[in-house]
């Protein structure tokens, strides 16, 4: 007996696709002309600021890395002062757009060296002393986000969910792969759960949470499914599983799916031996991947409607180890990117490598701060209510 | 650790009382107030019995583990015997941690494992990586175990450990040849390959012991006894059990799957 037989002797095997009819309750809109859109990358393992924004004039930065160092040569000069990563050639054209601002020292108080610690402490946006069981994007679909009250208002391209997307009462839903979401929930198993469910076993206790969390599933999947068929993105990416996911990204943003912000990671940032070739090799999908998807939206006339952040747990200790690698660091750069940018290109100064916190990069910017804004300006929503603390804006967007 | 000559041995004013204290007189200045006993019992209540508290059930056990000077032995005798305990509606109230619904599935049916790292897969999917909390406060439990991708893994988790593991890129055996399903197969490696990781839960490899529990299921159980004894006293919806056809000589091992499949039993 294996489980196929098993599901045949159960009452629904057809796999015809039928809703219980108070699902149909479930209106399919697309996001209207105009919406915003907030795209969160994640590097995850602690990227190295410092070899990725490079102050090539600084002999303290030449002193701390004698082999780790990009010589000024190699470094693409933004400013007279800053420039990238060899593998960031494709942010290049990006800056020159204005498509690109790059802060400078973000971090925040007591910072945390754990990469578990410290990532839950960006994605909760807690103090570092403070335990948060939600995320701020989850905390912002509380908050019912100015009107959205799905699960697929909020998307991370993966198989399960981060802190980051998980809030009291609702929650965003994984997404790796459209039609595989769809082909899961059309499993016959849950098609004949889903059948089964009444309204009246959606109740508020925890049983009717799962009920109401197996439903939402459910119909989400058909719902992003359906849409995201509307427009598939014909755009050209480089051949990486970072690329497919901005790619398939784009083509829901632009197929008008009702997802107001989407997370995507990209791990292995933790260089803590040959740091350089590891690293080049990584901002290069990296960049390569957002510029394609850049050029994407802009295509498609949503490039003004988008805006995409890339942040990191921490950043690295300025001098590197004897393992031509670099450890866990504090303060660390933030990029954002998007054809609405208020602050084009640097926002602030590079780090002050002459004054330093017992090695480390002094934080100049909360990355609360960061959040504000993007939570005020860009989502439309009080920054008060999700951040639990009043964080000035920084006229960012 | 007590570092001697760390420690300052000025006066320091603690609730109002002022002396030398160590670090055992601040203890005992804590347990000294009753609202020790209420924090604690709280988050027993929450733990063992259910996720919404009754203020007044807490406040009577806190009474008795203040009087007991603190016997956590005596708070928990006195918590499984009491009435409320088995009140119906703190049965079935919980939802089951990932481990306690894996525990449970094991108890039912002894699994074996071809290679215990899938264990950890599972865990880490359903979201407890046992030994790995997420933080001091460890894991938030209730509502949190929940969100649409780990509630469909747990759905699927009784038949993955039970029904040799079929899981989300599943042929349609039925119709497909063998060259069919050789290509099939590879399709599913390069897909896997693609995907990097793979799909979550494909490297578990579990053996059920269904023989020992079918043999040990008395010859006269009715369906009502079967359910109860799966879901213990939770009731399944009619509307699901409708969906399950009824319990025959033949098919207990697909009735008991279906049961352990149910949302109710992510439920204790």
């Amino acid at each position: 007996m294996n489980r196929r037989n098993f599901i045949k002797t159960s009452s629904l095997a057809s796999g015809a696709l039928f809703l219980p009819s108070f699902l149909k309750a479930f209106e399919y809109k697309r996001l209207p002309a105009g919406g915003k859109v907030l795209v969160v990358i994640q590097l995850g393992g602690g990227n190295d600021g410092l070899n990725t924004v490079i102050p090539f004039e600084n002999d303290l930065y030449y002193n701390k890395r004698k082999t780790l160092s990009i010589p000024k040569t190699e470094v693409l000069g933004l400013t007279d002062q800053l420039g990238l990563n060899p593998g960031l050639k494709s942010f290049k054209d990006i800056y020159d757009q204005g498509w690109m601002t790059i802060l400078n020292s973000v971090g925040y108080p007591n910072p945390d060296r754990s990469h578990f610690r410290s990532m839950d402490i960006w994605q909760s946006a807690s103090d570092a002393k403070e335990y948060l069981s939600t995320g701020w994007i989850g905390r912002y679909l509380d908050s019912s986000c100015g009107g959205c009250d799905k699960a697929y208002n909020a998307i991370e391209v993966d198989d399960t969910l981060s802190l980051a997307m998980k809030g009291n009462t609702k929650k965003a839903i994984a997404v790796r792969d459209v039609n595989r979401l769809y082909k899961t929930t059309r499993d016959p198993f849950f098609e004949q759960i889903a059948n089964a469910t009444k309204p009246d076993m959606l109740t508020e206790d925890n049983l009717g949470y799962l009920y109401k969390t197996m439903i939402e599933t459910y119909s989400s999947a058909e719902y992003i499914s359906t849409t995201s068929k509307i427009f598939e993105s014909k755009a050209t990416y480089p051949d990486s599983g970072f690329s497919k996911q901005l790619k398939m990204i784009s083509g829901l943003i632009q197929s008008g799916l009702q997802t107001k912000v989407y997370y995507v990671s990209l791990g292995g940032f933790d260089t803590h031996v040959g740091q350089k070739g590891t690293q080049e090799r990584l901002l290069k999908t990296w960049s390569e991947g957002v510029s394609a998807f850049l050029n994407d939206l802009k295509a498609g006339g949503k490039l003004d409607d988008t805006l995409v952040m890339t942040f990191s747990e921490f950043g690295r200790r300025v001098e590197q180890n004897a393992s031509n690698g670099t450890d866990h660091g504090t303060a660390n750069n933030l990029f954002l990117f998007g054809g609405k940018l208020n602050k084009k290109g640097f926002y602030n100064e590079a780090p002050d490598l002459s004054d330093l916190d017992q090695g480390d990069i002094k934080y100049k910017i909360d990355f609360r701060n960061v959040y504000a804004d993007v939570i005020k300006n860009w989502l439309d929503v009080d920054e008060e209510s999700i951040l639990n603390q009043k964080f000035p804006s920084l006229g960012l967007i | 650790m007590f570092r001697e000559k760390a420690h300052d041995e000025g006066d320091k004013t603690v609730f109002g009382k002022t002396g030398a204290f160590t670090g055992e007189d601040i203890i005992d200045a804590l347990l000294d107030k009753k609202e020790t006993a209420v924090y604690i019992s709280r988050k027993i209540y929450r733990f063992f019995v259910n996720d919404q508290v009754d203020e007044q059930r807490v406040s009577e056990m806190a009474d008795v583990f203040y009087n007991s000077h603190y016997d956590i032995g005596g708070l928990m005798k006195y918590l499984f015997t009491s009435d409320w305990f088995y009140d119906s509606r703190n049965i079935g109230a919980k939802i089951k941690s990932p481990v306690d619904l894996i525990a449970g599935i094991h108890r039912l049916v002894p699994v074996t494992y071809e290679n215990k790292e899938g264990l950890l897969v599972l865990q880490r999917a359903l979201g407890q990586a046992l030994f790995y909390p997420p933080n001091v406060s460890g894991w938030a439990g209730g509502k949190n175990w929940i969100d649409s991708s780990s509630l469909m893994y747990r759905l699927k988790t009784p038949s993955i450990l039970l029904n040799y593991g079929i899981i989300e890129v599943e042929p349609k055996e039925d119709m497909l040849d063998d060259k069919g399903k050789q290509m099939m197969e590879h399709k599913m490696e390069e897909i896997a390959k693609q995907q990097g990781k793979g799909p979550v839960l494909s490297k578990i490899k579990s053996q059920p012991d269904w023989d020992s529990v079918l043999k040990s299921i008395p010859h006269k159980m009715t369906q009502e006894e079967l359910i109860s004894a799966v879901l213990l006293p939770e009731k399944l919806s009619p509307a699901l059990l409708s969906n399950i056809p009824a319990l025959t000589d033949s098919n207990h091992k697909e009735f008991i799957l279906e049961l352990l499949s149910a949302p109710e039993y992510q439920m204790g």
